[in-house]
């Protein structure tokens, strides 16, 4: 990390997180490729989610970097120390397990100073640092407990502690909240973040969950078969979304079909179910079938076209009450389906079932991908 | 009654094995325990038992050789399971199947298969002499080393098993768990594998022990004079019609693997193993 990224990034109260590099690391299977070329640069004190559906090679990048599976090729490093070949007890990382792996025969306490007895700690330093992560994850009076004896949310919090407690400069934790119910996720979400801002532990989080990943991470990094497709901020990710893969993995889009009807100065006119639309494009070839991505919150319904802009007639085909707003399913006269999301506190009228509706959205709005490459 | 009404009061399932026990097992007992209070309940049978020597000795040589089998056993038994457990499938059922294929063999064909092995004219010998390590065939039948060998082979399945069943049962992310934490292989064993194979091994021991203490067969084929077991003694009284005396000393023998198990139950307590309440 240079002087630079340090002066950037928010002062953590110490200075624990290490960065971590993925050096051109692939990982087979017999024949089959399990991950394929990552390069990944965390910074220190960062919160990464590497996010993908399942097979997409994910959990397997993490156990690469706890140790638990070894690289094809590639080298991985932890600040300056390459650990590709280091077993993973001498890695220094802490983890959380997916079923958070507490050791059923061991209290809290016990488990919670487990690794600070691998590294021969007195009894004194073991009781101190236990006493100060249980209180750090809220579970002061719980030491005497066993694993079997706490809810879901306590062994979480139980697996946290023993993950931070020989204070690691890296944190993994593989899908830590996939078996709790939804409040108690949120709430961990928020106590996690809480507790890797104060520490300036450097995290990497591997999660299925598209909202967890949104909500928790600096960075997020999508993977699919293997592959990176895109790294970058949650924003930068959901409104500039570089291949379909993204745009569709990430928040909900509509994906229409259209041609490029004609390009110029970064913009294409797209004619998209028979209407001419600008929209903003680096690349493009007048002609050419692309993909056009719009986000359901994005699509404006009206009863009828106020003479603004371009507007296309759709058919409700159904629709949803969510509380804060309101969902449609329309028909678009050349038959491909939108989801519409509209806000109830700016529009509260409803469009019934049957009624024909008129669509507008800004062009800006849309995301234009050639064979699932963005062009825009 | 309807099927839902035992599905509702299970306990009534049981009510045939509770009768059979009661009629073929229980009444026995209390009917041989009466008889060892003698003829004129005075407790004769019992007071001789109590104060024989001879038949002091033979109880101390017979928890003896159960203490030694069961630690054999057990020495043998673990590393056997622990390499069972992890091994690939296919590998596993072939040894779990090597394992138990004496187990389907009577246990007399097994003694005089060890007689056949061990005896003076017998292959270990014979193959000793070949080798030029002995010139003269050496005892090795009717010695204590061989009720030894003959039970552990008899009684290694029993340990095996729970040993191996405890040890499946470990979730493989706890041992990655204690190796992410910083423990090198034996502190993985020594604080996270063995903890949880507890329960496995105590079953191991107390069903290897209490089978010890009754073994007839094995020792009465395989050892020599001095490695009288007390179930022999039993039998032999038995042949001499001192049927009250036989009655004292199994009455004894029970009474003694009883205390052994309750002592056993007290020492260790399998639910603080698996990590307190259940």
């Amino acid at each position: 990390m240079s002087v630079l990224d340090h002066r950037k990034s928010k002062p953590a109260r110490t200075a624990l997180g290490a960065p971590v590099r993925f050096a051109g690391i692939s990982k087979s299977y017999g024949g089959a490729l399990a991950v394929s070329g990552v390069d990944l640069d965390i910074a220190a004190g960062e919160f990464l989610t590497l996010l993908g559906p399942s097979g997409s090679g994910k959990t397997t990048t993490l156990m690469m970097l706890a140790g638990f599976e070894t690289p094809t090729t590639g080298s991985i490093f932890v600040g300056e120390r390459p650990v590709t070949s280091i077993p993973p007890a001498q890695r220094n990382i802490g983890m959380v397990f997916q079923s958070y792996a507490l050791f059923p025969h061991m209290t809290v306490f016990e488990n919670v100073a487990f690794p600070l007895r691998m590294r021969k700690k007195s009894a004194a330093e073991q009781a101190a640092q236990v006493k100060r992560v249980l209180d750090i994850v809220d579970l002061g009076p719980l030491g005497d407990r066993y694993p079997r004896q706490l809810s879901g949310g306590q062994q979480q919090r139980v697996a946290l502690a023993r993950a931070i407690v020989f204070e690691p400069p890296v944190l993994l934790m593989d899908e830590p909240l996939s078996a709790l119910d939804k409040y108690l996720r949120s709430h961990l979400q928020t106590e996690i973040k809480r507790i890797q801002r104060d520490l300036g532990v450097t995290v990497v989080y591997v999660t299925h969950d598209q909202d967890e990943a949104m909500t928790m991470s600096d960075r997020i990094c999508v993977m699919h078969q293997g592959k990176i497709r895109q790294v970058g901020s949650p924003e930068d990710l959901y409104e500039r979304p570089l291949d379909a893969f993204v745009a569709g993995f990430l928040g909900e889009s509509n994906m229409l079909d259209a041609t490029i009807a004609s390009t110029g100065d970064g913009v294409a006119i797209l004619s998209l179910g028979g209407d001419g639309v600008p929209v903003p494009a680096r690349n493009g070839v007048a002609g050419a079938t692309v993909k056009v991505s719009v986000r359901p919150e994005h699509i404006h319904v009206a009863a009828a076209p106020d003479g603004a802009g371009a507007w296309s007639a759709a058919q409700v085909v159904d629709t949803t009450y969510v509380g804060d707003h309101r969902r449609y399913t329309l028909r678009l006269p050349d038959g491909a389906t939108l989801s519409v999301k509209q806000q109830i506190a700016a529009t509260p009228h409803r469009h019934a079932t049957g009624e024909t509706v008129h669509l507008r959205w800004p062009g800006e709005a849309m995301r234009v991908f050639a064979h699932g490459v963005s062009i825009s | 009654m309807s099927a839902a009404h035992f599905l509702r009061r299970p306990e009534w399932l049981v009510v045939p094995l509770i009768a059979f026990l009661a009629v073929f097992y229980l009444i026995p007992v209390i009917l041989m325990l009466a008889r060892s209070a003698g003829t004129q309940t005075d407790f004769a049978p019992l007071l001789e038992a109590v104060s024989s020597d001879i038949a002091r000795t033979i109880f101390w040589n017979t928890l003896k050789i159960a203490v030694g089998t069961t630690l054999a056993t057990l020495v043998l038994a673990y590393p056997l399971a622990f390499f069972i457990a992890t091994a690939k499938p296919f590998t596993a059922s072939v040894f779990l199947a090597i394992v138990m294929v004496p187990f389907w063999t009577s246990i007399l064909i097994r003694s005089y298969a060890w007689m056949v092995l061990l005896g003076r004219q017998g292959l270990i010998n014979g193959v000793l002499i070949w080798l030029g390590v002995i010139d003269q065939p050496i005892r090795l039948l009717n010695t204590n080393f061989a009720v030894y060998i003959g039970m552990i082979h008899v009684l290694l399945p029993f340990m095996v098993l729970p040993i191996f069943s405890s040890l499946k049962a470990i979730d493989g992310r706890l041992v990655a768990a204690a190796e992410n934490l910083g423990a090198n292989a034996f502190a993985t064993f020594r604080h996270v594998i063995l903890p949880l194979s507890m329960p496995g091994i105590v079953a191991g021991c107390v069903l290897v022990f209490v089978l010890a203490l009754g073994f007839y067969v094995t020792p009465a084929l395989l050892g020599g004079p001095s490695d009288m077991t007390i179930s022999m003694l039993i039998a032999q009284e038995v042949d001499l019609y001192r049927w009250d005396y036989a009655a004292a000393l199994a009455g004894i023998l029970l009474v003694a693997t009883l205390v052994a198990l309750f002592a056993v139950s007290r020492v260790v307590s399998v639910d603080k193993l698996l990590g307190g309440v259940r």
